[in-house]
């Protein structure tokens, strides 16, 4: 979890002096601001082996999510048969990679996908969930956290109170709750997570926005006349950022990680593959017990790999909020 | 402000969130498709008898009125009967809540021992190969899924090896032999079944304490009063235990508050991998099948854990640190 | 999957990702399944959820005039052979038969619930037919009077001529006369085919040979009836009947339980009934609680009770007992037993080893519909019970063979044998263990800790182990099947042929012999020939042919576009 002091200085502070004389346009300033604050982070991130190898394996990822059709071999849900006649499935098929005459990767489920298939569209399932629910779980977060700590008073109680709600609900029971509502599907999944993860994000970049507003060159900018959001979207937001990506990291990994306890359960979206639901399926008729450890063991293999990227690379940004750490 | 406003002011909190938390259930429970009926009727009833279970279930009743004896019976710690088993939820919060429990404690004792040792030596070795296999090892551990490690640990462990049981708390046809619940926890049958959903368990909660303490580790020993218990000559086992550990254990204890809360929640999952007669099983039955009575008690439950534990974290955490003023 | 729009509602969102992964199947239907084949990667990225049979990627396809049906489907964690079961009938009915079909996946209650109160489907299966006597069934299922909402005619047929054969059967009190209606209720209905079994079920008894043996079934409740438990032989020294279910029992209450197998398994050995059956599916007065009667006239029974006979709490249970159980639940309506209350009025004492029961209307099969199901509950302990339905039973008494011993909720239910009762049983203990996984049972059940198998999961564990040498089977054939039932009050589905061809395209045999490992038989009779004298093999049968499903429905007027939509004839 992330600190609550904050590091002692600000390294962007004399980004602000530098860029004083020009005739820019006041948000083109920003953006440039934002963007060399981006490009500083990146050089700390990348400096990290670890965060180099996550991130290449995100990417990796990410390529075989966009060209699944092209790398997998079957469609995920279609049925297989043996021969022409399409009567007798193809069920429990060995793969292929071990040796068997069978024509499927990693061989068939019971009820006669392919294997490899399934892994590889689980992909898409998998970077959904999770990177949709971490850009809202960091986005929605930093907003609020930037408001609460920045106004103050009776703002921030009432958003604190909100957060204080979410805090009191169990993530997973009311992930199952809302899904058990809404419906067993993916969106519902992701808005499940959406709205109980950003309670984090939240607390901590309001305690972060706190300090910062009181700091000098935030003052500066008050007397000066500067609007609340320029203040917020200049001054506060860039300083902010290291902690919304590291939450952002880590909302990927809880993310994917709640999404497959979730369809473990029996509550995923049975239109869609995805890991966990192919855990839950290999479950569901004991492949482990006939020994067709391939069906079970790659999605959790996929999973992890992915969590601990995403926790790598949030480790990657805690670094840079706490220089102690380097 | 004070001491005592700040804590007035946080038991006020506990209560406004206990209440909301409480309202949002109650309307989500209402809000599910499928007839909670459908379970306790059978096709063999005719239409009136029907109808007369679910007007005895209060089901016909408006909102407003259903929610009123809700907050009532809530506020009398009274949850309703089971539509099921037409027992008070009560009795059944109280049959499957320890079993979650002792398995939930057990796993954070094993973590945290565990967890806050490695991550004082490995914040201590900073660099070592120890330290980076240790650090690794626990985001691995925090990485793959609980319930995946927990199939894995019973597919080598149970079904090819046979080292442990594969289900449940108890051995097959022990059943009438305890008296009671703390007469079974301390029988040797037990503890071989708690093993492994522990031990699973602990591997995954191991990963948090450790890293923290780490981190904490590492800030306090770049402190200056490190240098001076070495420059009184103190053993280098002196300082790491006793001086640097001390000061780096305070955010293990307000993590350790939260984590708890968040286990007792999550604990669905080994439960159903186990077949652990607990709490978070109970709750997901009783939600798929729509027995509101248990579906709420049982969330309220779980959801005051957490909010009771986040309130000892933030009370704990403003009492051991001195920095923190009481705002 | 589908494309990352969010603005796909869910229904398109679920018809583009089932019509798409169901895409491929005519395409590739004897082709080595490649994947880069032009234009199919579009499982669904074509978004507008055509009908089934659509080509590779053009995205038309033809509007029919029948509506999209929606084929109820459990989850598959809970039952997999039936999950894939109904996939694999609604991916031919979308590809092979031209119709537009939709799979909700629910949750069981929500399913059941959705079918059979709210009406809301066009297509649901499960495991259904759990009795001894046919007619009355039926006639709950299908009786035209019983088609208002949650009624039990959630299929909506209506036809009058079955109607009164149903009547008629239920009052009429010779055994001959009763055969020859069933015989001409079954042949109308397989003709119409309200509902069609798609898999006759087996009984299976699977058991721990070195344990257990002599398993004999009963109609009902298969192997895990009274009639089995009586005469259940235990092996070698072992003394205990150590048995399991995937989910614990909900309550204690035998007035108060919800008709699920796994309670009534229970409470039929901790409970006597006036009158038991044989595997004959006759009353057998030797381990009967009555062991005479008489039918006095068409709505009064008279039945002699045993006066020796006490309860597991060491009270003597007397005629009084017996006229208090039929009353009490008559008079309390207990939800459970509403049907059978129907035709119950008052029960009496006549002196103290007879009780009349006096009917409110003629029930012929009185002993099969109601005398076989109403437990014999205790007046000294129920007479101040009110509301016995919702009643908070912890230690139930009763005066079965077995006795209750302790209920360890969420892990274990034990049973103790009653010595004093007059149909004694061979093993001393009986429990029942928890156990969700189905791995984990057999390995139980190879090494002894587990002797046998009540829930009769069918699955390729079964399959696999039913040759292990500690592992014995039995399979009876069972009242019970898998149905198949359409609507009638959607469109399209209440013409006969539809329902016929619909019949024909459904792959029974490959059902059974693929996802059941062959252990039912394809169901062609809703009164199964478990029952004897009344089934009748003379009834309408149906050839399992897609052809002749198409060329049924091209003969009674419809027609198929270019992409294979089905279109209904226009009235």
């Amino acid at each position: 979890m992330a600190q609550e002091e904050q590091s002692g200085r600000s390294i962007y502070t004399d980004l602000d002096e530098t860029t004083g004389g020009e005739e820019i346009d006041k948000w083109r300033r920003t953006l440039r601001l934002w963007r060399e604050t981006l490009k500083e982070h990146w050089g700390l991130l990348t400096d990290e082996l670890s965060v180099r190898l996550s991130m290449l394996t995100v990417a990796g990822f990410v390529l075989i999510a966009i060209f699944a059709p092209f790398i997998a071999t079957h469609q995920p849900l279609q049925r297989q048969y043996q021969g022409e006649a399409g009567i007798i499935i193809d069920k429990w098929a060995e793969p292929s990679l071990l040796g068997a005459d069978s024509g499927y990767l990693l061989g068939t489920t019971a009820e006669g996908f392919d294997i490899f298939s399934q892994l590889v569209y689980g992909t898409r399932a998998a970077l959904l969930v999770g990177l949709i629910a971490a850009v809202f779980t960091a986005g929605i977060g930093t907003l609020v956290g930037l408001v609460a700590g920045y106004y103050g008073g009776r703002v921030d109680d009432a958003l604190m109170r909100i957060v204080d709600f979410l805090y009191g609900m169990p993530l997973l029971p009311t992930v199952i709750v809302l899904v058990a509502v809404l419906g067993p599907n993916l969106w519902n999944i992701i808005l499940a997570l959406i709205i109980l993860q950003w309670r984090s994000t939240a607390r901590v970049i309001r305690s972060q926005s706190l300090s910062l507003r009181e700091r000098p060159f935030v003052k500066a900018a008050e007397v000066a006349g500067a609007g609340d959001w320029h203040i917020i979207s200049r001054h506060l937001a860039p300083n902010v950022l290291p902690m919304t990506f590291l939450y952002g990291s880590f909302g990927i990994a809880w993310a994917i990680l709640a999404e497959a306890g979730v369809s473990f359960i029996g509550l995923g979206d049975p239109n869609t593959v995805s890991w966990g639901t192919m855990l839950q399926a290999s479950r569901a008729y004991s492949a482990l017990s006939f020994g067709a450890w391939w069906w079970f063991v790659p999605p959790g293999i996929c999973i992890g790999l992915l969590v601990i990227s995403g926790f790598l690379i949030g480790r990657g940004y805690e670094e840079i909020t706490n220089p102690k750490l380097q | 402000m004070g001491k005592a406003s700040f804590v007035l002011r946080r038991t006020l909190q506990l209560v406004v969130t206990l209440w909301a938390v409480g309202t949002v259930l109650f309307g989500l429970f209402r809000l599910m498709p499928g007839d909670p009926t459908s379970y306790v009727v059978s096709s063999q009833m005719t239409q009136e008898a029907r109808q007369r279970l679910i007007e005895s279930y209060g089901l016909n009743d408006p909102l407003h009125v259903q929610y009123i004896r809700f907050l009532e019976n809530l506020l009398a710690l009274n949850f309703g009967q089971s539509f099921h088993s037409n027992q008070p939820v009560t009795d059944v919060i109280a049959t499957y809540l320890p079993n979650t429990l002792v398995l939930m404690l057990t796993a954070f004792v094993i973590a945290y021992v565990l967890g806050i040792t490695l991550g004082v030596l490995s914040g201590w070795y900073r660099g070592s190969r120890f330290e980076r296999t240790t650090v690794v090892t626990a985001l691995t551990a925090r990485s793959v899924p609980t319930f995946y490690v927990g199939l894995i640990v019973l597919w080598i462990f149970g079904a090819t090896f046979n080292v442990i049981p594969m289900s449940g708390m108890t051995s097959l046809g022990t059943g009438g032999q305890n008296t009671g619940f703390f007469d079974m926890v301390f029988t040797v049958d037990f503890l071989k079944h708690l093993a492994a959903p522990a031990s699973v368990l602990a591997f995954y909660y191991m990963g948090y304490p450790l890293l923290i303490m780490r981190s904490s580790m590492l800030e306090v020993l770049s402190e200056d009063f490190i240098d001076v218990c070495r420059a009184k000559g103190l053993t280098e086992r002196t300082i790491m235990f006793k001086h640097a550990a001390r000061n780096a254990l305070l955010p293990i204890v307000t993590a350790a508050a939260i984590a708890l809360g968040y286990a007792v929640g999550g604990s669905v999952l080994i439960e159903t991998v186990f077949a652990w007669p607990g709490i978070g099983r109970e709750m997901v039955r009783a939600v798929l099948r729509r027995d509101f009575p248990v579906a709420q008690g049982t969330f309220i439950v779980l959801a005051s854990t957490i909010i009771f534990l986040n309130f000892v974290a933030d009370l704990a955490y403003g009492y051991l640190d001195p920095r923190v003023t009481y705002d | 999957m589908a494309s990352s729009d969010p603005e796909m509602d869910r229904r398109a969102f679920l018809k583009a990702t089932t019509a798409g992964s169901a895409v491929g199947m005519t395409a590739l239907a004897g082709c080595t399944g490649g994947g880069g084949e032009g234009g199919e990667g579009g499982d669904g990225e074509s978004g507008d959820g055509g009908s089934g049979g659509e080509s590779e990627g053009d995205g038309e396809s033809v509007e029919s005039n029948l509506p999209t049906y929606t084929y109820t489907n459990n989850a598959q964690s809970y039952n997999p052979p039936r999950h894939d079961a109904i996939n694999l009938i609604a991916t031919q009915f979308d590809e092979e038969l031209g119709l537009d079909i939709e799979v909700d996946v629910l949750e069981w209650g929500t399913l059941y619930s959705r079918v059979t109160e709210e009406y809301d489907y066009s297509f649901s299966t499960w495991h259904t037919f759990f009795v001894s006597e046919p007619v009355t069934e039926l006639n709950n299922l299908l009786n035209s009077g019983n088609t208002d909402p949650g009624q039990g005619n959630y299929s909506g047929y209506a036809n009058s001529e079955v109607d009164d054969l149903m009547t008629s059967y239920l009052g009429e009190p010779d055994a001959d006369t009763r055969v020859e209606q069933a015989h001409q209720i079954q042949q109308i209905l397989m003709d119409e085919v309200p509902m069609m079994p798609i898999a006759q079920m087996p009984q299976a008894a699977i058991f721990n040979n070195n344990q257990v043996s002599n398993w004999q079934a009963d109609l009902a409740n298969g192997f895990n009836s009274y009639w089995t438990m009586i005469n259940l032989e235990m092996e070698g020294d072992e003394t205990v009947l150590k048995g399991y279910w995937p989910e614990t029992l909900s309550t204690m209450n035998v007035l108060g339980h919800n008709d699920e197998s796994k309670h009534v398994y229970q409470f039929n050995m901790m409970y006597d009934y006036l009158v038991q059956l044989n595997n004959n599916a006759e009353p057998d007065p030797e381990v009967s609680l009555a062991t005479d009667w008489n039918r006095v006239d068409e709505t009064t029974m008279e039945y002699t009770i045993r006066t020796d006979h006490s309860w597991h709490d060491g009270e003597d249970l007397t005629a009084e007992d017996v006229a208090f159980s039929y009353n009490y639940i008559n008079e309390n309506e207990v939800p459970l037993y509403s049907t059978q209350s129907q035709y119950l009025e008052s029960a009496e004492v006549v002196d103290e080893e007879t009780v009349r029961v006096n009917m409110a209307e003629p029930l012929g099969p009185f002993n099969l519909a109601v005398a076989n199901l109403l437990p014999i509950i205790p007046e000294h302990k129920w007479a101040d019970r009110e509301n016995p339905s919702q009643q908070n039973i912890q230690e139930p008494v009763g005066s079965g063979p077995m006795m209750f011993d302790y209920w360890e909720q969420g892990s274990e239910f034990g049973m103790v044998r009653f010595d004093d009762h007059f149909a004694s049983v061979d093993f001393e203990r009986r429990f029942w263990r928890v156990i969700p996984e189905a791995s984990t049972v057999w390995e139980n059940l190879i090494s002894g800790d587990l002797n046998y198998e009540p829930f009769g999961r069918i699955d390729r564990q079964l399959d696999q182990n039913q040759s292990n040498e500690n592992i014995g089977t039995q399979f009876n054939v069972a009242p019970t099947f898998w149905h198949f039932t359409p609507n009638e009050r959607q469109t399209g589905l209440d013409d006969v042929e539809m329902r016929k061809a619909l019949a024909e395209t459904i792959p029974r045999t490959a059902i059974v012999d693929q996802l059941l490992f062959g252990f039912p038989d394809p169901g062609f009779n809703v009164v199964s020939p478990a029952f004897g004298p009344l089934h009748t093999e003379d009834v309408t049968e149906y050839e399992e042919s897609v052809e002749a499903a198409r060329t049924r429905l091209q003969e009674a007027g419809y027609s198929y576009a270019d992409d294979g939509t089905l279109i209904a004839p226009s009235e």
